[in-house]
């Protein structure tokens, strides 16, 4: 499958500040990072679908203690688009980021001591 | 139906130890083995879990290293890694080994450090422990393992309404319940106060909604049916269930229902033909205080959005109607990853054998393990049962 909707695509996406969904070709749903087979109905191979851009906190943590190479605090949660959910980091300036709140895709942050890329959200 | 015996039971302290992994292991092999009277000439195989001594140690290929450690070199030997579920999965697979008739007799066990022993700080650990969940689609956003349960019981706080309270209250009970656990790595009391005076680690979890890292390691002798009655004291396995599920986390369509825990629930009370009703107690994977309450709804202990209240009134208490970790649980006892599951076994065998002294339940009959890994995509249930 030379087309495959694969980390790299997902990722290489991500550094060019564009948020990639994968929509699976049988069923249609759509994920919010890539999988070779479709959870839903096993079908092999989805394809690249740009997600929406903005959506609501299905759940988020404030992470005080943080891994080596990061500094906290920051806040992680799951955000739910019109399509697709998917974990990022959501970035608020001054209030603190609660369940039901609005955000909107920032792009992508490479904070990781790898280097590598994070979906980036912030409050609306 | 009885699907393997439990006939010997080992478990070091759980806390800071020195020694090295075949060592402090050894220890806890060697217990279970005297406990059991086993000649050592009849362990046929060795279930072992280590979750990350390659991470912390640089200590792999442990299996049969450990098993020459303890004269049993020669036997099949093989190590599992499941995250914080490891030892659950050796134990589910010499289960289903000796029920097959694969083998008759088999030690199982796991160990693991995870405190500054291994010269690694809270960062490297925090990093290390972070490996569990997935590498490219969760890892870069600088995501814990608090913070992954913080998730999970965020959206269950949102749903039910279940407060910080209500999980302080998990943590003070198995603080308490570690007191009269001489091996708990934790033997102190503590208040609602205290843990929701603690500093954030991950909101909503304080210091104290956190099990620590823990050293240790721990062993049971399982054989079969057939063999039982030649021990002292056998306790019967009659449900062994494992399930995992979606990874990552947004895969998942209800992030607090731990859905693999569930599936594995079904199974375990389907084998052993019961119900969470006829289930006396539970040694549950309390990893945060949160996991506790998720953990008590999965398994059928209360209905969803009750375990909350249910830990707040004291349901769950050694002298509760539903008691839930009476060895002090991950939170109190400790959490020596590779070493918890089998300490659950552990503590089911002696508490039904009537040999948990200070923290022995009413005559209990029937006890339940819940033992996940990673963000609940491994659950591991085992229902073991005083033997009729
Ligand atoms: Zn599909």
């Amino acid at each position: 499958m030379t087309d495959a909707f694969n980390y790299d695509a997902w990722a290489t996406a991500l550094e060019r500040g564009e948020l990639l969904g994968g929509r699976c070709r049988s069923c249609e749903t759509t994920f919010g990072t890539p999988v070779m087979v479709c959870p839903d109905c096993s079908h092999r191979g989805l394809e690249p679908t740009p997600l929406s851009e903005t959506g609501i906190i299905h759940t988020v943590t404030r992470i005080e203690v943080a891994p080596t190479g990061f500094e906290g605090p920051f806040f992680v949660g799951i955000v739910e688009l019109e399509d697709a959910r998917l974990t990022a980091r959501i970035e608020a300036d001054s209030d603190e980021p609660e369940i039901g709140d609005n955000v909107r895709f920032a792009g992508g942050l490479s904070e990781a001591p790898d280097g590598s890329v994070a979906p980036l959200f912030r409050l609306e | 139906m009885t699907r393997a015996s439990v006939v010997g039971v080992g478990m070091t302290t759980f806390g800071v130890h020195d020694q090295p992994l075949p060592e402090l292991f050894g220890q806890a092999a060697l217990d279970a083995i005297d406990d059991s009277g086993v000649t050592p000439g009849d362990i046929d195989s060795f279930y072992f879990g280590n979750a990350m001594g390659g991470q912390t140690e640089n200590d792999t290929h442990l299996a049969p290293t450990l098993a020459a450690e303890i004269g049993l070199a020669g036997i099949p030997a093989q190590r599992f890694e499941d995250a914080c579920a490891t030892s659950a999965n050796a134990f589910k697979n010499a289960v289903e080994a000796v029920d097959a008739g694969i083998h008759d007799t088999v030690l199982v066990g796991g160990v693991e450090r995870c405190t500054p022993e291994t010269g690694k700080g809270t960062g490297a650990m925090t990093e290390i422990f972070a490996s569990a969940s997935h590498r490219q689609y969760e890892q870069p956003t600088g995501l814990t393992f608090p913070g992954v349960f913080a998730l999970l019981t965020k959206r269950h706080m949102h749903d039910y309404g279940t407060t910080e309270r209500q999980l302080a209250h998990v943590a003070v009970k198995n603080h308490y319940n570690g007191t009269n656990n001489p091996r708990a790595h934790f033997g102190s009391e503590t208040t609602v106060e205290a843990v929701l005076e603690s500093p954030i680690v991950a909101d909503p979890f304080h210091l104290m909604d956190c099990c620590p890292f823990s050293d240790g390691a721990a062993a049971v002798i399982v054989t079969s049916d057939d063999l039982a009655d030649s021990y002292d004291e056998p306790v019967d396995v009659t449900g062994v269930g494992q399930a995992t599920g979606r990874v990552p986390l947004g895969l998942k369509s209800d992030i607090h229902a731990t859905q693999p825990a569930r599936d594995a629930t079904a199974m375990a009370y389907e084998q052993a033909d019961t119900t969470a009703d006829a289930v006396d107690f539970a040694e549950v994977h309390d990893c945060f205080t949160g996991a506790e309450i998720l953990a008590s709804e999965a398994i059928g202990f209360f209905e969803d959005g009750f375990g909350g209240p249910a830990a707040e009134s004291g349901r769950t208490e050694i002298d509760g109607d539903r008691p839930i970790n009476p060895s002090g649980g991950l939170k109190a006892k400790g959490h020596p990853i590779g070493a918890t599951g089998a300490s659950q076994i552990v503590e089911l065998t002696e508490q039904l054998r009537g040999e948990a002294g200070a923290r022995q339940l009413d005559d209990p009959t029937r006890g339940l393990a819940h033992n996940l890994g990673g963000d609940a995509a491994t659950t591991v249930i085992s229902v073991l049962e005083v033997r009729g």
